[in-house]
């Protein structure tokens, strides 16, 4: 009889875990949005400064995923320095597909320090949606 | 005994795992469409008519977000009206993005007045995401 309600209490005990786990996976809100044109930066900015404000401690991660022809502008010290900025401010990263510079012919030198190069703009926007939950929009 | 505790687990599990599963299903399929192309309307309002057809009961709710440069063509008020009809039969919402609105100087007023304006396309789409909508950009 004992044992039995031991029993009981195990998986009563591992149900709830179980429930936990799934609960923790999912605490956090997480975004990527992607864009090919740099001054879409601002409005993407603006928009993480409010999810943060309004998910409070929810609010997990936010990346900028950069990609395409129209993106000569990541070498414009000035102009990036306000982006980035802007950017550390509300938790935002910047990132950048390596296909897309090589394509221009962009040196990695030339990019602003904070923006980090991925290989691959799509596969890393699917991995995030596939492997961590990220919310996303693709402008 | 031993059969009233069997039965308590059984409920325990089946009980447990409805929770799950309402976790991961809502009721209704809820669908979201950020376009930046005004023509993308037509298509975007037969794939709404089309769900609700599959959907039936458990259509929620469709909206369509104009962002970008084209809000410029939403001024073209027999072009929109086309749009707004058919949306309107659809159940579809038409928004549009303030912040576009004020960057390419088109007046609020000159929209057709059946389209909110959301004061940011991108937020409102996340907004609606985190409540569980299905959304596509084109």
């Amino acid at each position: 009889m004992m044992k039995k309600i031991g029993i009981l209490i195990l998986v009563f005990m591992l149900g709830v875990s179980g429930f936990a786990q799934t609960k923790s996976g999912i605490e956090k809100n997480n975004y990527v949005v992607s864009t090919s044109k740099i001054p879409q930066l601002e409005p993407i900015i603006l928009t993480a400064e409010a999810l943060k404000q309004e998910d409070g401690h929810k609010f997990g991660d936010f990346q900028i995923v950069l990609y395409g022809r129209n993106i000569k502008e990541l070498t414009d010290k000035e102009k990036m320095k306000n982006y980035v900025e802007k950017a550390k401010a509300a938790g935002v990263e910047i990132k950048v597909c390596k296909l897309s510079i090589n394509f221009l012919k962009i040196d990695k030198k030339d990019l602003h320090p904070y923006v980090k190069v991925v290989d691959h703009a799509f596969t890393h926007l699917l991995q995030l949606q596939k492997n961590k939950n990220y919310y996303s929009i693709e402008l | 005994m031993k059969n009233s505790i069997l039965i308590f687990t059984a409920f325990f599990m089946l009980f447990s795992i409805t929770t799950n599963a309402q976790n991961h299903s809502p009721e209704k399929n809820n669908y979201v469409v950020l376009t930046k192309k005004i023509p993308q309307l037509q298509p975007i309002l037969i794939t709404a008519e089309e769900l609700q057809a599959e959907d039936a009961h458990h259509f929620g709710d469709f909206q369509v977000i104009v962002c970008g440069q084209t809000v410029k063509g939403l001024t073209d008020k027999e072009q929109m009206q086309k749009f707004i009809q058919r949306a309107k039969k659809a159940n579809v919402a038409i928004k549009a993005c303030g912040f576009s609105l004020k960057k390419f100087g088109v007046d609020p007023k000159a929209i057709p007045s059946e389209m909110e304006v959301v004061e940011n396309g991108i937020l409102y789409d996340f907004q609606l995401q985190k409540k569980g909508y299905f959304s596509i950009e084109l």
